[in-house]
């Protein structure tokens, strides 16, 4: 029942994981999916998650970014939230998640 | 089903009824024989095929009542039956379809289509057969999971309300999204009756939110019942989520205070919707956004357990959100929103607010069902409470007398604390949980708190700290004098403060002894002491005039850097 499309680029170490729709509890394996792809790639330095085109994400989602915090650092590598707006930037305010991530 | 089919063949004419049961027997089939539809209704009964070849025209009962028949003794089995007739009109097809056939062939039979008849009704009913045994299973699954979840609905409820106060200011409004919430709401007295609440949203809805959230329950009210303050609660609950949970599982909490005779409250907010103070008027005199990761995030060296600090002059009414009010969504998944929120509490009279605002965010759901629980909070704040007498927690029968009375242990205990201990022990809960340790008796527990908490702050506040008592009055008083003892007690270098305990026996009385000393200046204490206790308009000397009037004796030394107090407990 999921209803989220999740692309994933990569460039110059750079992973891009775009993610569109609704981000909560279905999302849960595609996303893991797509980023334990790129953390496994040893070329990729950073990853940058896309929320520009998610509408809504709820508490589970945020837990699915914070696993995925832990995963990184645990890899070296990098991790930014990126393009965040409207209902997105409002959770993410609401749950002080800029105390834990690097939010472009 | 079988690779091998059990097929009853129904025909009055027993040379069709020989071919075609050889033919099929041919297939590696088995099959059964019956004459008449009524033969046919008993054989189905007695050997359960997996098949049916029935005939339409034949004597004591024809093929379509046979059928109806059947399907009438066994609803919820399917068996496939196909009749073999010589009509070959569109109405006969129909009809034998009404009555509960699924094909026909027309006779002569022509056993190449019989064969493939066979498969493909051999195909279907596998199928059918799958569906029924899943949903078998799925039952099975459904009623065991219907048992599980009602004794863990018990069990969530019985420990989330092991301890809840029920007081006449503090009302709540709960809405599950599932069976179960993954939202609490906590209340509890301290000893010194200030009101503590806690409104916890756990990470998804349902028993995994609500299992999130136990750990939280046991905590609260322990650490609530010693004394211990809200932001020594919000530290130990984050110690343990984190400890205890998965990184992906936290709870957001607000955290609250509320000392209803000095009007003062503290909110800690991680990761809730606003808490919002909101006057008679309906205008939002103060709000408390999230400033704070929800709990079980941070480590505890990062976690920040600092509170605000909020007092009233005006009467009103704290409210306090889980995301699920905020978030709730009509049928074209339309948020009601903050804006909609505060418009309903700006907009309804202060005795219906709580009412009109559950309303509003029921027909905004229009009957939908909640994508997450729903909790509101709301505790009345009131400016006229009297200034309450010390508790009396006995009722009016005198106390237990624990088996140890008739020996009371002795001891005396002595602690000497410089700045870097000040900074980070909660002292005076500590010193109760030490004296619970030795049978102290708890009925003298509030009082004594009063007393260790009035001596101890004006030690720390004036004695070491060195704050003047007169910053209190005026219109932001309490708010400035809380900042400031937060700013000198983080910036503190110098200074001890020595607190000496001790159980004894003088004057055929059981006797509490306290004395504290600070390295401070001391003060004017002939003129404080005199402060008539009933004169409650001046926000400083009451303190004093309050552990007095528990005391039997209280005596200042020195310079008035060293008091020491007697409480009688038996």
């Amino acid at each position: 029942m999921s209803t989220i499309q999740i692309t994933t680029s990569v460039e110059n170490g750079n992973a891009r994981i775009s993610m569109a729709g609704r981000f909560d509890f279905n999302s849960h394996r595609q996303f893991r999916e797509a980023y334990q792809q790129v953390l496994d790639d040893p070329a990729v330095k950073e990853l940058e998650i896309d929320l520009g085109s998610v509408d809504y994400l709820d508490s589970s989602a945020l837990g699915m970014l914070l696993l995925l915090r832990e995963k990184t650092s645990a890899a070296n590598k990098l991790l930014a939230l990126t393009n965040c707006r409207g209902v997105v930037q409002q959770v993410l305010d609401v749950a002080n998640f800029n105390k834990l991530f690097t939010i472009r | 089903m079988p690779k091998q089919l059990k097929i009853l063949v129904v025909d009055d004419t027993e040379p069709n009824l020989l071919l075609v049961s050889k033919f099929i027997n041919k297939l590696g089939h088995q099959t059964v024989q019956a004459r008449n539809g009524l033969e046919a209704v008993e054989k189905f009964s007695e050997e359960s095929p997996d098949l049916v070849l029935m005939d339409v025209m034949m004597p004591e009962m024809d093929g379509y009542e046979a059928t109806a028949r059947i399907r009438e003794l066994y609803p919820n089995k399917w068996v496939p039956i196909m009749f073999l007739t010589a009509k070959s009109h569109d109405a006969d097809h129909v009809k034998g379809i009404q009555v509960g056939g699924d094909d026909y062939i027309t006779k002569p039979v022509n056993l190449v289509i019989l064969e493939a008849r066979i498969k493909a009704v051999t195909r279907i009913a596998e199928l059918q057969r799958q569906i029924v045994e899943n949903a078998e299973q799925l039952e099975i699954y459904r009623d065991e999971n219907e048992r599980e979840l009602e004794l863990a609905k018990h069990l969530i409820q019985k420990i989330t309300h092991y301890d809840y106060l029920e007081h006449h200011s503090i009302q709540l409004w709960n809405k599950p999204a599932q069976h179960f919430s993954g939202d609490i709401f906590l209340a509890a007295l301290t000893p010194a009756d200030e009101i503590h609440l806690l409104l916890a949203d756990g990470t998804g809805h349902g028993l995994s939110a609500a299992l999130n959230v136990i750990p939280v329950v046991e905590v609260f009210y322990g650490m609530t019942s010693k004394g211990f303050a809200i932001s020594s609660i919000a530290q130990e609950l984050n110690r343990k989520i984190k400890q205890l949970m998965p990184i992906e599982r936290f709870v957001a909490a607000t955290l609250v205070s509320i000392n209803l005779s000095d009007r003062i409250m503290h909110v800690w907010n991680g990761g809730n919707p606003p808490a919002l103070f909101v006057d008679e008027k309906g205008v939002v005199q103060r709000s408390w956004k999230s400033t704070h990761p929800a709990l079980g995030i941070f480590s505890d060296a990062e976690f920040d357990a600092g509170t605000e600090l909020f007092h009233w002059s005006e009467p009103g009414q704290l409210y306090m959100f889980s995301d699920g009010p905020i978030e709730a969504q009509n049928a074209s998944g339309e948020e009601f929103g903050l804006e909609r929120l505060t418009q309903v509490l700006a907009s309804n009279p202060v005795e219906q607010r709580y009412e009109q605002l559950i309303a509003a965010i029921d027909s905004h759901m229009e009957g939908l069902p909640a994508h997450d629980d729903i909790s509101i909070g709301l505790i009345r704040c009131p400016v006229n409470v009297p200034e309450d007498s010390p508790r009396q927690e006995t009722d009016g029968t005198q106390q237990a007398i624990l088996p140890t009375t008739d020996c009371p242990l002795r001891w005396k205990l002595s602690l000497r604390l410089t700045p870097s201990e000040l900074k980070t022990i909660d002292v005076v809960p500590m010193l109760l949980a030490w004296m619970d340790q030795m049978h102290f008796n708890t009925n003298h527990r509030g009082q004594v708190f009063l007393i260790f908490t009035e001596l101890f702050n004006n030690a720390l506040d004036h004695g070491i700290l060195e704050i003047d008592s007169s910053l209190k009055n005026g219109p932001d008083g309490l708010e400035l004098y809380f900042e400031q003892r937060r700013l000198k007690l983080a910036d503190l270098q110098h200074g001890i403060l020595e607190i000496e305990i001790e159980r004894l026996r003088q004057h055929h009385h059981e006797n509490l002894r306290m004395r504290i000393k600070d390295n401070g200046n001391g003060f004017d204490y002939k003129s404080i002491t005199s402060t008539n206790i009933s004169d409650s308009t001046r926000p400083s000397g009451r303190g004093l005039a309050l552990v007095k009037s528990l005391c039997s004796r209280l005596e200042f030394s020195g310079n008035g850097n060293e008091v020491t107090v007697y409480y009688t407990l038996a």
